[in-house]
């Protein structure tokens, strides 16, 4: 086969028919990274000789049997806040240079388990504290920021240089960089994923989350990835179907609430795709109604007052020990977040109560089946100047414009689903979101995959980097014929 | 002495929390934000309730 698949999907169905080999996958991944990477530096620890390794065990599998699953021989990404086993895991911080876990993360384990080929650990923002601080850029245009903070898990699959990325969201570090990078993106509810060896960055809001081309990519992960861990008691049963197996129920005479409060500060041009998208949408069956999203103006507060005490706490000994080598910015967040009062602290999680009732009287209320937004207001900000300035003269910076948008499942545990929805004049991406009850992914999926049967978005990709790109790229044909 | 009156430094002493000169400043900015936005989580009706578990799965 001498041409990528470009979705996990279609990689799958190639090995599943012997169309493709697990070895001739990850060397193709592998040489996407070596013309890539100069520019996207999407990978802060590279294992291509481990990655081979397993690779020629998954193809040594297929021989004497059947596929694992539709991840077996699947190259992954991994954010390099979970655990790899005897591979250096160090949240991108020189403070935890050298450290090297004995055994792999739950989800790290649960994507081998599935036959998936890990093929390196991809940047984060430093301790994953923050969405902008990361040397890793954005494949579509390198001058510009991916986001963060599972920086690299976005940038690695928009880039081609894998299938599928595992990252992590506190305050929207999977939603965030996948909206950025045209990718879909998933936090699932709190406690679909065990966060068993995970570096913690909050402990009451962290939740891993997969990164992929499209809805379809996402679901064959999460069958992958969820379910109960008894070393994370946080873990929720397990779900009951494959999300890959509902992703083709459809959205007709669904009802999507439109976050009205969310559209006043939006740039140009992610509101005009997104009007788009609704319009799209309302073809396919959606109803759209309008609806207010609850203490939208409270969302900030709570947050830092929950996040920056946890992560504080987290890495209290490291900052004692090691707090030199850190980033000064990194280090003063945690520090602040140690001084918080535990009287703050608690009406924070008071207030977070506040909040889940309030957005269980919408769903109730409204009787809608999801929330439908933009995915973030602005575009991928310039690496070198990431400060958002909006026409009434306001500057912000990426995590302050983001957070409206993203805080309030964070706070409130909901599952989310960042899936791309047009492309800007410059070729950037746009994105929108669908918040869902509790544990419904999988009708936010169907959505997403709905969409996409209409749109180009998901399927396209960034034009392939370096001499040799012509070879293995699907997914710039695609882009081309949309442009 | 309201505890945004307090210096940070004293703050941070009785915390157990040793600030770097790189730092003091930065936090003594992001401390004065955490105290805002805690007086403005006050303001909310029902604040004075129990707090939160991270997610209640009992809600469908």
């Amino acid at each position: 086969m001498s041409a990528l698949p470009t979705t996990l999907a279609e990689a799958a169905a190639a090995i599943a028919a012997g169309r493709l080999s697990p070895v001739e996958l990850t060397e193709a991944a592998l040489r996407r990274i070596e013309l890539a990477e100069p520019q996207v530096r999407a990978f802060e620890l590279l294992c291509a000789e481990q990655a081979l390794e397993a690779a020629r065990r998954a193809e040594r599998a297929l021989a004497a049997g059947p596929p694992a699953g539709p991840l077996h021989g699947i190259p992954v990404g991994v954010k390099d806040v979970f655990d790899t086993a005897g591979v250096a895991t160090t949240a991108s911080s020189p403070m935890l240079a050298g450290r090297v876990p004995r055994r792999d993360a739950a989800a790290v384990a649960r994507l081998r388990a599935a036959g998936a080929i890990v093929l390196g650990k991809t940047r984060t923002v430093e301790l994953a504290v923050g969405v902008a601080e990361t040397p890793a850029r954005n494949p579509w245009d390198p001058t510009r920021l991916p986001g963060g903070s599972s920086a690299g898990s976005a940038a690695a699959v928009a880039a081609g240089e894998c299938l599928l990325g595992l990252g992590s969201d506190t305050g929207g570090s999977v939603r965030i960089p996948a909206t950025l990078c045209g990718l879909t993106g998933l936090r699932p509810t709190f406690g679909r994923i065990s966060r068993d060896g995970m570096l913690p960055a909050s402990w009451s809001l962290d939740q891993p989350g997969p990164l992929a081309r499209t809805a379809l990519d996402v679901a064959l992960a999460l069958d992958a990835l969820c379910g109960a861990d008894r070393r994370d008691p946080a873990t929720l049963p397990d779900p009951e179907r494959s999300f890959a197996a509902a992703i083709d129920d459809g959205a007709d005479g669904l009802v999507l609430g439109l976050a009205t409060n969310l559209l006043p500060r939006v740039d140009d041009e992610v509101a005009a795709a997104f009007a788009t998208a609704l319009d799209q949408l309302r073809a396919l069956g959606v109803r759209i109604r309008e609806v207010e999203l609850p203490l939208l103006e409270h969302v900030m507060p709570a947050y830092l007052l929950i996040a920056l005490p946890e992560a504080g706490a987290a890495h209290r000994e490291l900052l004692r020990e090691r707090g030199e080598h850190g980033d000064p910015g990194v280090r003063a967040v945690l520090e602040a977040g140690q001084l918080v009062p535990v009287a703050d602290h608690l009406r924070a999680q008071r207030a977070r109560r506040l909040h889940q009732q309030a957005w269980r009287e919408l769903f109730a209320r409204e009787a809608i089946d999801a929330v439908v937004a933009p995915g973030l207001p602005v575009l991928a900000p310039p690496a070198d100047a990431p400060l958002q300035r909006w026409p009434d003269g306001a500057t912000e910076d990426l995590a302050g414009a983001c957070a409206p948008a993203c805080i309030p499942s964070t706070l409130t545990g909901l599952p989310t689903l960042a899936f791309p929805c047009g492309r800007s004049g410059g070729g950037l991406p746009i994105g929108a979101q669908l918040i869902g009850r509790p544990l419904e992914e999988a009708l936010l999926l169907r959505v997403a995959h709905a969409f996409e049967a209409v749109t180009p978005w998901a399927r396209s990709a960034p034009p392939p980097f370096g001499a040799g790109a012509g070879e293995s790229c699907d997914g710039a044909a695609v882009a081309e014929e949309s442009e | 002495m309201g505890r945004s009156a307090q210096p940070i430094a004293q703050r941070a002493a009785a915390a157990g929390v040793e600030l770097s000169d790189a730092t003091a400043a930065t936090v003594a900015a992001f401390v004065e934000q955490l105290d805002a936005a805690a007086a403005r989580l006050s303001e909310l009706d029902g604040i004075d309730g129990p707090p939160a578990p991270a997610f209640d799965p009992r809600w469908r």
